[in-house]
């Protein structure tokens, strides 16, 4: 699950949104509990400012030490009455005062005032008031300047439950949100990764067969096109060379079915009866042809198949194409004196680092193929020259030339211009694969020009050393 | 029953050559698709064995200029058994199709059987009131007793059958059971239609003077 992408996201941004939910719901939880300490310090301060007259007179007006309920009935509405009426109903407010003279002894105590409660050491400096929270309650500290220590607390219960009753709210809130983020995240994740799905679905396909379908380029996102592109460009190349593989085979084994078809029929009908010597050595004899056919087509293929590979296995040296070249024009040329072999060598020394062996080869196949297919009389030429870091090597013929639908496959496998020509002569249609094969394998490349009636020309082009 | 091959490679033809001029048929051979089409339209051959690869003309071109003039029934012969290819040839008019390498049983099988399809013969033993011909075993019955045969007179007979109730001509006799090389003379063909009479015993092979011979129902 955590090696989805998918679910990654959706990990991430749940934790980044759980952050920012945490920090935004603390800081609101701060705030609303500043405001309700706040209001309580507010409370304190107007509740010690009407409790002050009653428990701490100033001392001018102070009058003679009394009871509280010896106190004359003060002025109605006056700040004493006031003072008054408050302390009588300071139990119901939850406050509660207290009142130290200077020498520290308790001179006043109204509501409930917790067992705890002391004079606090070191009092405020006088003159000055300290608020501070301690345990469980809110209490305001005023030294007055004659040395009485007046006390006004509040327990902070309250503010306590409504801060609970906050937290319960905003932890249902932040889950709230989280929910929503999480659909939501979910709903965007899967549509912005519905395009990989797709190209992962029609990946799926081409895999189990369907190898002409594509990723469809259209619909997907900028930043999936290149990957699509490159998908779709390894596909191609994966069909083409299936393709190859498979018109291989099936040229090998249609190329092997004619000779087998011989020596099946040729047996078959000479086992129906008995018959002469004569009549069985004939059998024999065609036998042996197929077989012979079989063999050079295997032969060929072997051959083919280790000039596909072929680069480990080259024996480069440095040789001068005007020697190796030469060579090969005359030793094919004895091959037939119905053809003169016409040799140009270049002007200049072309040395190059090949396998000497594998480009007298090719160049022999060459010749052999021009030598076949000229006219009586008509020579071949072999030319070379320098072509700035190249060389060139050209073999031309005067022959029937051939057309040009057929040029494009003339260096494919199995490829004949004349599809029975090959019988007579012997070749498996693997020639010119197997040349190309080694120029390519050399750096170099070769082609063929031809015109219907003038003949045909392949050239070879091969880098310098 | 006289057919043509078509095939470019001298060794298979040799062969099918020799086994089926052992099985009766009268045989005539052509190298490639030209040749093999000047002879399939200037004769009536029973069938033609047709192989697709071939120089001048390849099979294909062959069998759709043929069929242009001609409903001869044609076996093609190829190495490439793809469907593709089998599906273009039954299109273009082959009445069936082997792959090389073939066996030379299902061969002879599959030509006896378009043979006797395009005579509008369902199966290979063709029957005529007591008469029997087994074109499989190329054997005779009267009354279910095996009659000896020269391959001659097999191959008369079998013709006539596959044509009964028809009057079947001289020329026709002619063209169907001797093939290029044969030279014998007009009269030959009696003496083996008078031999036939003979060794079957019933007096079914009729002679309409002037046109040929016929085989009564």
């Amino acid at each position: 699950m955590f090696r989805s992408i998918k679910w990654r996201l959706q990990a991430w941004q749940m934790l980044l949104l759980a952050a920012v939910l945490a920090v935004l719901l603390a800081l609101h939880y701060q705030l609303r509990r500043k405001e309700l300490v706040a209001q309580v310090d507010k409370q304190l301060r107007d509740a010690l400012v009407i409790v002050l007259p009653v428990v701490a007179p100033p001392p001018s007006a102070l009058p003679p030490r009394r009871e509280p309920q010896q106190l004359p009935p003060p002025l109605a509405d006056g700040p004493e009455q006031i003072g008054q009426d408050f302390i009588e109903q300071i139990a119901d407010h939850d406050y509660y005062v207290m009142a130290w003279n200077a020498a520290g002894a308790e001179e006043a105590r109204h509501g409930s005032v917790p067992a705890d409660l002391a004079l606090p050491d070191p009092p405020p400096a006088a003159g000055k008031q300290v608020i501070a929270t301690r345990a469980g309650n809110r209490e305001l500290v005023r030294h007055q300047p004659n040395g009485v220590v007046i006390l006004v607390g509040q327990p902070l219960a309250p503010v306590y439950r409504i801060l609970a009753a906050t937290r319960i709210h905003l932890l249902a809130v932040g889950l709230a949100v989280m929910a929503t983020g999480f659909a939501g995240g979910w709903l965007i994740i899967a549509r912005v990764m519905r395009p990989l799905r797709e190209i992962g679905q029609t990946a799926r396909r081409i895999a189990s067969g369907e190898r002409n379908r594509r990723i469809e380029l259209a619909d997907a996102p900028v930043e999936l096109e290149d990957m699509a592109c490159t998908l779709n460009e390894t596909f191609d190349h994966l069909d083409d060379a299936i393709e190859t593989q498979k018109r291989f085979s099936a040229d090998a084994s249609h190329e092997l079915r004619t000779p087998i078809a011989v020596v099946i029929a040729q047996t078959q009908a000479a086992l129906r009866r008995d018959r002469s010597t004569e009549e069985y050595k004939a059998v024999l004899e065609a036998c042996l042809r197929a077989g012979q056919r079989m063999k050079t087509m295997a032969n060929s293929l072997l051959e083919l198949n280790r000039v596909e590979r072929i680069d480990a296995e080259l024996l480069k040296g440095r040789h001068d194409l005007n020697t190796l070249l030469h060579e090969t024009a005359t030793s094919t040329a004895l091959l037939s004196d119905l053809h003169p072999v016409e040799f140009k060598a270049a002007a200049e020394a072309l040395w190059a680092d090949v396998d000497g062996e594998r480009i007298q080869q090719v160049a022999a196949n060459l010749v052999a193929n021009a030598l076949q297919h000229n006219p009586d009389g008509c020579p071949i030429r072999v030319e070379l020259r320098r072509n700035g870091g190249k060389a060139e090597i050209e073999v031309a013929d005067g022959g029937a030339g051939i057309a040009p639908e057929h040029l494009p496959h003339l260096f494919e496998r199995f490829f004949r211009v004349d599809k029975s020509r090959s019988r007579e002569h012997g070749g498996a249609g693997l020639g010119l694969a197997i040349a190309k094969g080694i120029v390519e394998a050399h750096g170099g490349t070769i082609a063929v020009s031809s015109m219907p009636g003038q003949g045909t020309t392949f050239t070879i082009e091969l880098p310098l050393a | 029953m006289r057919l043509l091959i078509v095939e470019d490679e001298s060794d298979l033809r040799l062969a099918l050559s020799m086994a089926l001029a052992e099985e009766g048929y009268a045989l005539d051979t052509a190298e490639d698709g030209r040749e093999g089409l000047y002879k399939a339209l200037n004769w009536d051959y029973d069938a033609i064995i047709l192989d697709l690869m071939m120089p001048e003309m390849d099979g294909w071109e062959m069998l759709e200029r043929l069929r242009k003039e001609k409903h001869t029934p044609v076996l093609v012969l190829t190495a490439r058994g793809e469907l593709d290819d089998r599906v273009r040839g039954l299109d273009l008019g082959s009445d069936d199709f082997l792959v090389k390498p073939f066996e030379m049983e299902e061969l002879s099988a599959r030509l006896r059987a378009i043979i006797r399809r395009a005579a509008g013969k369902s199966t290979s033993v063709l029957y005529l009131r007591n008469l029997e011909v087994d074109t499989a075993r190329k054997t005779v019955r009267v009354g279910g007793k095996p009659i000896a045969l020269t391959a001659m007179e097999y191959a008369l007979i079998e013709y006539l059958m596959m044509h009964c109730g028809k009057v079947v001509t001289r020329i026709d006799l002619y063209e169907h059971l001797f093939d290029e090389q044969d030279d014998s003379l007009s009269n030959v063909l009696d003496v083996h239609v008078c031999n036939l009479r003979r060794k079957l015993g019933i007096d079914c092979i009729r002679t309409r003077r002037g046109h040929g011979y016929i085989l009564e129902r």
